[in-house]
């Protein structure tokens, strides 16, 4: 076999290779979707008969939008402490000098190198002595604690690549500290701390481990929910939920990757603001 | 008589860790001049404009404005105009709204800051530009809006780190034009920082040259030029050839233009010092001519002559290389 | 000017006495330090005391831990099923990250866009999906003709699960590293006479083992604390340390115990991860990723 055949059968099996990756990467999560809309409680694909009725059996049941109403509060929440938690440690962390730097480091990242069952574990433990598992205040400290590092990683690389002279151009404008973080250095990184804000809510609304430890009769979220309805037997109202779940979560980037593209073009094509 | 702020920098020492970045810097700039500091990278230049804004905190010495004594000041309460090497416009805001914000600063509102805008925009001549972003705009027009934000609260001095640096040639001598003008019309104070001495030449009212965070020399651009202090002053400004001194720790500096070359045989006029030399390169400049010599030592010498004469030298000529001994300066040798 | 004076002012000292003091932007870290040590450390410092007083002081819940067949087969199938799921997702990463290095930028979008997607996608919702695929009258079985194939409460079942979870985590970094390996030293090497296979193996291999080796260990140290996907997708015969941490919790209350365990976990993973530390830049693979 010559050189150049040889080499285009590799690349062709290369290929192969990569896509049919792609395929088990992409496809199975999307088996849900359809048989979310199965009219018979074993789930069959594909559906001999379709319905609404797993999408009208959450809507109706109590624990289910409750356990829906407690992940978002716990999102909105653990999104709004871990924003400003992680923003301030990112600016300290790049612009600041204190002791045991590199300990530091290790302990901000600790949470997403911990595996959660160890977190989950510990946190019950000392939560129950509290009063603090099934609470609201409970859920918001742990979910915190695991997406706080998401937002520091975005966040310090935004700084990383400010341009401090920005600052010293405001400063020399009558620009107080404040004012020039306000109007300047906040409005410059603002893209990265938003995306490190999606970052802690999708952590918050996905997480199971630590939260089923958390969890009981008193405050349950949806993913501890859905846990209960796959554990032992199927409920199948948990397709109907991951389904939904499926297309938020994909809008949520679609809307994320369209802004970032909005603003490249705004950026680079010649299109007008308002000026005052 | 001006509009413009005196600035008195006083024994001011800067001190990293283990360098000394400004070492005992005294600088005084009176009110409505163009001064320039001039100096190679690393010569304190730019830290020493730090100082002056109020970004950097000198180890020990004083910075004053018209007499007052602004050393403790945050820079933000100084009141002096900046313009940045890279312009650092905010990016997210239009041209206006940069051109704006000194005024927003300052309570300005309504008509008033509307006409200061625009009055400021006009100068610069981007008026039509304003709704742009910063990054619609090329390195010429960013470089005007800095300069308009920096001017438009009326500073009484305008301070400015290199900001044609980043400009390609054609670009920056026009913006050397504009800026003296801006500095005629607006009649305020401007520190200018540059490592361009072309540039200083051109532009400055007076050069303070810095070396190792101490000032070489200052003075006008005349003085610096043809009666340099020190060699290092002779060679960082202009061309020059340097000849040994009489004393020790002394050298002869002699300008291009002033040196003569003639055949060898011909009288020299009266009084001139000369040097035997073989002429290796002659080069046509339009205006004149540039003359490379080798004396006999094997030292090279250039000389700038008329194209035009009795005696046009061609390589490989024997010649003399001739000055008066006016035109010469000899200057502490401090390489 | 500023940027001089910053770029000189951190120019570290040869020699450093004592710590360094806390400066005004420094005292910014300390809310976060402070949630983290009373949310995080305290709580993993009473796990560590209370692994040897629970229920008595000693060292009993780790004797009882590695004197029980039971319990270290527990621990060896953490290791196996890491260790598989480690190799699995290289033998399929490593051509994917090595395809998007040649793919022309609209497939090499895709290509990135795959990984991508289940990267974004809830853990459990995934799960669960394979529950519904493998399971004895899922998706895969009614497809298939003859009785079902057992693919789900088995070694199988974890692995596909867990790869697919684990994928992502090593293609992001092995294509950032393989990006960055110059394309053109293969021609050289080919144009001085070697033959493509060997070109590769000789000359491409050795550049992008930095990457790959560090896609490894963050997969199998991410593996062995797994906990969603083997407890969905595994069976009894193939319980990993996580499950057994919650079984000893929930079931039986040996909370001493399952604290243990825990130790034991924390420090296997942490050691992992001060060895991978070593290799590459941790904050900028997690960066890199999520």
């Amino acid at each position: 076999m010559s050189g150049m055949a040889s080499r285009r059968l590799v690349r062709a099996s290369l290929g192969a290779l990569a896509v049919l990756t792609g395929l088990y990467l992409v496809l199975p999560v999307f088996i849900v979707i359809p048989m979310s809309f199965s009219d018979s409680a074993f789930l069959e694909f594909p559906p001999k008969a379709w319905s609404w009725r797993w999408y009208e059996n959450f809507l109706g049941d109590e624990t289910w939008v409750s356990s829906l109403v407690s992940s978002v509060q716990v999102g909105v929440l653990v999104t709004l402490c871990a924003v400003v938690l992680g923003t301030a440690a990112a600016l300290g962390m790049i612009r600041g000098r204190y002791p045991l730097k590199a300990l530091v480091s290790a302990l901000v990242m600790a949470p997403v190198l911990v595996p959660y069952v160890i977190i989950g574990l510990a946190v019950y433990a000392v939560f129950l002595d509290l009063g603090l598992t099934e609470t609201l205040l409970g859920f918001v400290l742990v979910h915190t604690a695991l997406a706080v590092p998401y937002v520091v990683i975005t966040v310090s690389s935004a700084l990383m690549s400010f341009d401090r002279r920005l600052e010293n151009a405001a400063m020399s404008l009558g620009a107080g500290p404040i004012v020039t973080f306000a109007r300047v250095t906040l409005p410059v990184i603002l893209p990265s701390v938003l995306s490190g804000a999606v970052f802690a809510f999708v952590t918050s609304f996905d997480e199971v481990v630590t939260s089923v430890f958390l969890s009981g009769p008193d405050f349950t979220t949806l993913p501890v929910q859905m846990w209960s309805g796959v554990r032992v037997r199927i409920d199948p109202t948990v397709a109907a939920v991951s389904s939904m779940l499926l297309l938020v979560t994909l809008a949520l980037f679609a809307v994320a990757g369209l802004a970032r593209l909005a603003r490249r073009v705004r950026a680079g094509g010649a299109k007008e603001r308002r000026s005052s | 008589m001006s509009d413009g702020g005196s600035v008195d920098v006083r024994g001011v020492v800067k001190r990293y860790r283990d360098t000394l970045a400004l070492d005992d810097v005294t600088l005084h700039v009176p009110g409505g001049e163009f001064v320039t500091l001039l100096g190679a990278s690393g010569s304190g230049k730019s830290t020493l404009l730090g100082v002056i804004a109020g970004f950097t905190e000198p180890t020990s010495g004083s910075v004053a404005v018209d007499g007052r004594d602004i050393t403790k000041v945050p820079p933000y309460r100084r009141g002096l105009g900046m313009v940045f090497q890279h312009y650092a416009l905010f990016p997210h805001m239009t041209v206006w709204d940069n051109v704006a914000f000194p005024l927003r600063r300052r309570r300005v509102r309504g008509d008033e800051l509307r006409t200061r805008v625009e009055q400021a925009l006009e100068v610069v001549g981007l008026g039509a530009l304003a709704k742009r972003l910063p990054a619609q705009l090329s390195g010429g027009q960013q470089q005007r809006v800095a300069l308009a934000r920096a001017i438009v609260f009326r500073p009484r001095v305008l301070l400015m780190d290199e900001p044609l640096s980043a400009l390609d040639k054609r670009l920056r001598e026009q913006l050397q034009l504009e800026m003296k003008r801006l500095h005629r019309e607006l009649g305020i104070t401007f520190v200018f920082v540059t490592h361009d001495q072309e540039e200083a030449l051109t532009m400055s009212d007076r050069i303070a040259l810095l070396r190792d965070g101490r000032i070489v020399q200052a003075g006008t651009p005349e003085e610096l030029y043809e009666r340099p202090s020190s060699r290092y002053t002779a060679e960082f400004l202009g061309e020059s050839n340097l000849f040994p001194g009489r004393d020790a720790g002394t050298v002869l500096v002699v300008r291009p233009e002033h040196l003569g070359v003639l055949p060898q045989g011909e009288s020299l006029p009266q009084d001139h010092e000369a040097y035997d030399c073989d002429v290796r390169e002659v080069v046509y400049l339009g205006s004149g001519l540039r003359v490379e010599v080798e004396l006999r030592s094997g030292q090279r010498v250039v000389a700038r002559t008329a194209a035009r004469g009795p005696h046009v030298p061609k390589p490989g000529d024997s010649a003399i290389v001739h000055w008066h001994p006016e035109t010469s300066v000899v200057v502490s040798d401090d390489e | 000017m500023t940027a001089e004076a910053a770029t000189a002012e951190p120019a570290a000292p040869a020699v450093r006495r004592g710590l360094p003091r806390l400066d005004r932007w420094g005292l910014l870290v300390l809310p976060l330090v402070g949630f983290l040590l009373a949310v995080l450390v305290w709580p993993l410092t009473a796990v560590l005391l209370r692994s040897f007083t629970d229920p008595e002081p000693g060292v009993e819940n780790y004797l009882a831990f590695f004197h029980s067949p039971v319990y270290l087969d527990v621990l060896v199938n953490t290791f196996v099923t890491a260790g598989l799921v480690t190799l699995v997702t290289l033998l399929l990463g490593f051509p994917y990250s090595y395809l998007m290095t040649l793919a022309s930028p609209f497939w090499r979008g895709v290509l990135m866009l795959a990984v991508l997607v289940p990267f974004w996608t809830s853990l459990l919702v995934r799960t669960f999906a394979w529950v519904l695929i493998l399971r004895d009258t899922g998706v895969v079985n009614e497809l298939l003709p003859g009785p079902p194939v057992p693919l789900l409460r088995n070694l199988p079942g974890v692995l596909i699960g867990m790869v697919q979870v684990m994928l992502p985590f090593a293609v992001l970094p092995m294509y950032a590293a393989m990006r960055g390996i110059d394309r053109r030293l293969l021609q050289a090497a080919e144009g001085l006479g070697a033959r493509p296979a060997f070109a590769f193996w000789r000359i491409y291999a050795p550049l992008a083992v930095p990457g790959v080796a560090a896609s490894a260990l963050l997969v199998f140290v991410s593996s062995l604390g797994f906990y969603v996907t083997p407890a969905l997708l595994g069976g009894p015969k193939n319980i990993m340390i996580g499950e057994l941490i919650v079984q000893q919790l929930s079931g039986v209350l040996r909370w001493g115990f399952a604290s243990a365990l825990a130790v034991i976990l924390l420090v296997v993973t942490g050691g992992l991860l001060m060895l991978m530390s070593r290799l590459v830049d941790l904050r900028r693979l997690l960066g890199g990723a999520r």
